[in-house]
């Protein structure tokens, strides 16, 4: 255990005195979160008695889960260093218990954020597994500044990529490309598609709603202001390198590799007449 | 334990289903810790899987010659939308342009990159007008 995590727990220690009335002071104690030693972090150790109470009695060191309370009003402040991307868990009320989540900067609307949650059980004896660091991961990097930026990589440009590849699975995906070109391209990356009831999130959730992703749906959230976040740390969301998010490396590219095998040699050819068809429409 | 501490804080949900997004965790989550207490919580890995698989086949010749399909097809696409690597680097090789001003449209598919990128055309547009004007002034 390292020296913050010593901290952490003598902090906890005394939220739980207080919630079990040994201690007279208020119903809020404050915990530093360890960082691996880069940075100390504090939070709110909140008022989630069973959590501690839990965390506490069950004698089971792995099954330990620390409350940490998110207020989204500080998220537009410094606040948002400590919690944007990085991935913490929440109760998942579709299969009754914790699962990862992430929070990202909404693109579309500067100065607010969304919540994702992987649909998937936290198993503590497992902690966060490859499949759902490349979750989180496609989730931050396609909505970050830059993801189908034209003049990233070269001639690679993963937003046309994503586009292409929807476009090819989905007739109606290819229609509002031919018409719409670059415009229907950022439609798509925004999880808004042609005819759709409502926004999926982003390109990652289309993806594995049209089951091009084979992981549990993830699902995206706008995250109001003004809002507490019961949310919670468990000591396996710290690797070697700090606090876990979404930094999967080529997490994207596996995205597409994964579109492009979904599509097959069929699928391939449906996306090479829509270009072509496009490249008509555009001359 | 002190008054304000009685104080019940409700915690928002953004996932609830239901349409009940205010809750006290006290109660809202005592089954979930009856279950994770009980050990009747497990993993999941089917995303696992997928990975493993997908990583795999990122390394297997035949697939990659499929991806370097899909990604040519992309690149059309990509062109038809305003941007032309292969003359840019040609135009770049040949001098004709420099790298940071080749007006080729590097251009961010995102809203907040498409917003500063309109903010940018329209501040362009007023400075040549700017140069109009001061050209029709001398």
């Amino acid at each position: 255990m390292t020296e913050s995590f010593d901290t952490y727990e003598k902090s906890f220690e005394d939220a739980q005195n207080v919630f079990d009335g040994r201690l007279d002071v208020t119903d809020r104690s404050t915990a530093v979160l360890p960082t691996n030693g880069q940075q100390s972090v504090e939070f709110m150790v909140d008022n989630g008695e069973e959590a501690v109470d839990f965390a506490v009695d069950n004698g089971d060191e792995e099954n330990k889960f620390f409350p940490v309370t998110i207020d989204t009003q500080y998220l537009r402040d410094d606040t948002s260093k400590l919690f944007v991307n990085r991935v913490l868990l929440m109760h998942n009320p579709r299969l009754g218990v914790l699962s990862p989540i992430i929070i990202t900067k909404d693109p579309e609307h500067k100065g607010e954020f969304q919540i994702t949650m992987l649909n998937q059980p936290y198993d503590a004896k497992i902690g966060f597994s490859k499949g759902m660091h490349f979750g989180v991961s496609v989730k931050a990097q396609t909505r970050v500044a830059g993801f189908g930026g034209h003049g990233q990589a070269g001639g690679f440009e993963q937003g046309h990529f994503s586009g292409v590849i929807l476009g090819g699975s989905d007739n109606r995906i290819a229609n509002s490309l031919v018409s719409g070109g670059d415009a229907a391209t950022h439609d798509i990356l925004a999880g808004a598609l042609p005819d759709a009831p409502r926004k999926t999130g982003g390109i990652s959730e289309t993806m594995a709603a049209k089951g091009m992703l084979d992981i549990p749906e993830p699902i995206t959230q706008p995250l109001p202001d003004k809002v507490l976040l019961q949310t919670y740390w468990h000591h396996k969301l710290e690797g070697d390198d700090g606090p876990v998010g979404g930094d999967y490396a080529n997490a994207t590219k596996l995205m597409l590799g994964a579109g492009v095998r979904a599509l097959g040699a069929a699928g391939l050819e449906r996306a090479r007449l829509l270009v072509d068809d496009a490249v008509r429409g555009a001359a | 334990m002190s008054e304000q501490s009685a104080e019940k804080q409700l915690f928002f949900d953004p996932f609830a289903e239901g349409g009940e997004q205010l809750f006290d965790p006290q109660t809202a989550h005592q089954s979930m810790w009856e279950r994770y207490a009980a050990g009747d919580v497990e993993h999941d890995y089917t995303a696992d899987k997928f990975v493993a698989d997908t990583e795999a086949l990122m390394m297997d010749a035949q697939f990659v010659g499929q991806f370097e399909a899909a990604q040519a097809i992309a690149e059309r696409m990509h062109v038809l939308c305003g941007e032309d690597h292969g003359l840019r680097e040609s135009m770049e090789t040949s001098g004709l342009f420099g790298h940071q001003h080749d007006g080729l449209g590097e251009h961010d598919h995102n809203e907040a990159g498409e917003k500063d990128e309109k903010k940018k055309a329209k501040k362009d547009k007023k400075k040549k007008f700017r140069g109009w004007f001061s050209l029709a002034r001398d």
